[in-house]
């Protein structure tokens, strides 16, 4: 008993200093009749500081220090009650068992079983496209219930989970409204509605959204590692024109000779002579000339497959550029601390 | 047909390739220059040279071209025989049937005046040529044909009659402008029949042609 009482005056020290420090009013009174060990005291000022108006902390706190005294006074069944009356106002509230007693941890748990609270609902910040990501939210619930999650705000609504659950949840808001549109900046509200019998219980969370555009993607000027080859080489000189200059004037002269008339003797040996030796000059010329450049065949059929990879690439950059388009990016971050609503009948 | 027909139909030819709206693988080219030949005829006493001018122009369109040329030349004799003026149009469709092999049909007309001074000629040319680029714009042709069906102002028939040709092209400047030199020789096994019997008059002539070609 006397170790129960020491560990309960030792927790009002610590999580309680600033009502404490307020003398005057019952709620204070009752926190120094808890640090006193007069726990008939303390359920008595926190009754009446409960008949008062207190905000939901203060409420919160009322409760709690009648939980605790009423078990240090051995009332089991008080006890939990005040502490299923902590968990509507405060259904996030955990007692640390290495500073509290167990006897006091064993009723708060007792207390988590029969009421039905939805707890630690929260939202992770995420950024992502509407309809392709998600927002993950978390929540836990205390009994069996069925479950309706929804986000709400001024330009609309979205069911995101309805099932039935227990324990640890997790789910994922897609950030599309009913009807399937990206949801516009704005303030949204996380509600989850717990429902068990006639036991129900709803708690929920701010969220700023904020839509914007979805980067998009650079045509490309290149592909990455294939350079354009030149289309034309210069080949190296050659001797194959002179060669080719002397090989046709000797064919044709030797054709025309074998082909003269033995009765009319030789003739056109000038006309013959200017035109071979025009062919040979040409090659020659051709010869001592710089090489023109040609077109390198392999190099003009890697620029085309080049050219056709990279069209094919902006074509798809282009068919997602214009879904990215469409898209909106949302950034999604909490705002503030559940707000929680709750009835037991 | 005389000098000045010559010269009006080269230029009607090189005026129209020249002005002629061009297709997509459409080729045109003309010419003109100076010509020069020899000419032998029965025997090795009747012998003749001259020189002229000469023109040409060619459409080209895929695989086929059509080459028109004509040659109008004075010629002299060398020994006996009496001057006479020669002009001589060709016509020919020239099919590529590889990058270098080409074959060709078409026909010659060779007309001379006085009459008989020499023999005009017409005959079909059935023939076939290889072109070797040397360089851009600069080649060398070589050219054989069987002539034939001939047919001689003075009568009679060439069984045998063929066609030997090499033509050299250089662009100097650019592709488009071109020194040209084509070297033509012909023979003709021309015979004809007498009151005493058969008598062969063969006839051979080597002409060249040495100008300017533009191509468009």
């Amino acid at each position: 008993m006397s170790r129960l009482a020491a560990g309960a005056c030792l927790l009002v020290a610590l999580v309680a200093p600033p009502l404490a420090a307020q003398g005057g009013s019952p709620l204070a009174r009752a926190e120094a009749a808890y640090r006193d060990l007069s726990y008939g005291q303390a359920i008595a000022q926190a009754r009446r500081a409960l008949g008062g108006r207190l905000s939901a902390a203060e409420q919160a706190r009322a409760w709690e220090l009648l939980g605790f005294s009423y078990a240090a006074l051995d009332s089991a069944r008080q006890s939990t009650d005040a502490f299923k009356q902590l968990l509507f106002l405060s259904p996030d509230r955990e007692l640390d068992p290495a500073r509290i007693s167990p006897k006091i941890t064993s009723l708060f748990a007792l207390a988590l079983g029969q009421v039905l609270v939805v707890r630690h609902l929260a939202a992770d910040s995420a950024a992502f496209v509407a309809g392709d990501g998600s927002l993950p939210i978390g929540y836990t619930l205390t009994r069996t219930a069925r479950v309706r999650a929804r986000v709400t705000g001024a330009a609309g609504e979205a069911l995101v989970d309805s099932s039935l659950g227990e324990g640890e949840r997790r789910i994922r808001w897609n950030g599309l409204l009913d009807g399937g549109r990206a949801a516009p900046s704005g303030i949204y509200r996380i509600v989850v509605e717990a429902s068990a019998g006639r036991d129900s219980y709803a708690a929920s969370l701010p969220v700023r959204v904020v839509a914007g555009a979805v980067d998009t993607v650079a045509h490309l000027a290149s592909l990455p590692g294939y350079d354009v080859l030149p289309e034309t080489v210069v080949p190296p000189r050659s001797w194959r024109p002179l060669g080719v200059a002397l090989i046709a004037t000797a064919a044709t002269a030797g054709a025309i000779v074998a082909l003269e008339s033995a009765d009319l003797g030789g003739s056109g040996r000038r006309p013959m002579l200017t035109v071979g030796v025009g062919a040979t000059v040409a090659g020659v010329l051709a010869t001592i000339r710089r090489p023109a450049p040609v077109p390198a065949a392999a190099n003009i059929r890697y620029n085309a497959l080049v050219r056709e990879q990279l069209a094919r690439r902006n074509a798809e950059i282009a068919a997602e550029n214009a879904r990215r388009r469409q898209q909106v990016l949302l950034t999604i971050a909490p705002l503030a601390t559940a707000r929680l609503a709750g009835s037991e009948r | 047909m005389s000098a000045a027909t010559v010269r009006a139909i080269v230029a009607a030819v090189a005026l129209v390739a020249a002005m002629a709206p061009r297709a997509d693988a459409q080729r045109l080219s003309a010419g003109a220059g100076y010509a020069f030949a020899e000419y032998a005829e029965q025997g090795a006493s009747l012998r003749f040279a001259g020189d002229g001018i000469a023109g040409h122009a060619a459409i080209g369109w895929r695989r086929f071209d059509l080459l028109a040329s004509a040659a109008r030349l004075a010629f002299e004799p060398e020994a006996a025989g009496e001057s006479f003026d020669l002009v001589q149009m060709d016509v020919r469709v020239r099919a590529r049937l590889t990058r270098v092999a080409s074959a060709e049909v078409g026909f010659l007309q060779r007309d001379v005046t006085p009459l008989h001074a020499a023999q005009s000629v017409g005959t079909l040319r059935i023939g076939a040529l290889a072109a070797f680029p040397l360089a851009p714009g600069s080649d060398v042709t070589v050219r054989g044909a069987w002539l034939a069906g001939s047919a001689f102002s003075g009568g009679g028939a060439a069984p045998f009659a063929m066609e030997v040709g090499l033509n050299a092209s250089y662009a100097p400047w650019s592709e488009r402008v071109r020194i040209t030199g084509d070297l033509e020789f012909q023979r003709f096994d021309r015979r004809t029949s007498t009151a005493g019997g058969r008598l062969d008059a063969p006839i051979q002539s080597t002409m060249a042609r040495i100008g300017v070609t533009v191509v468009r």
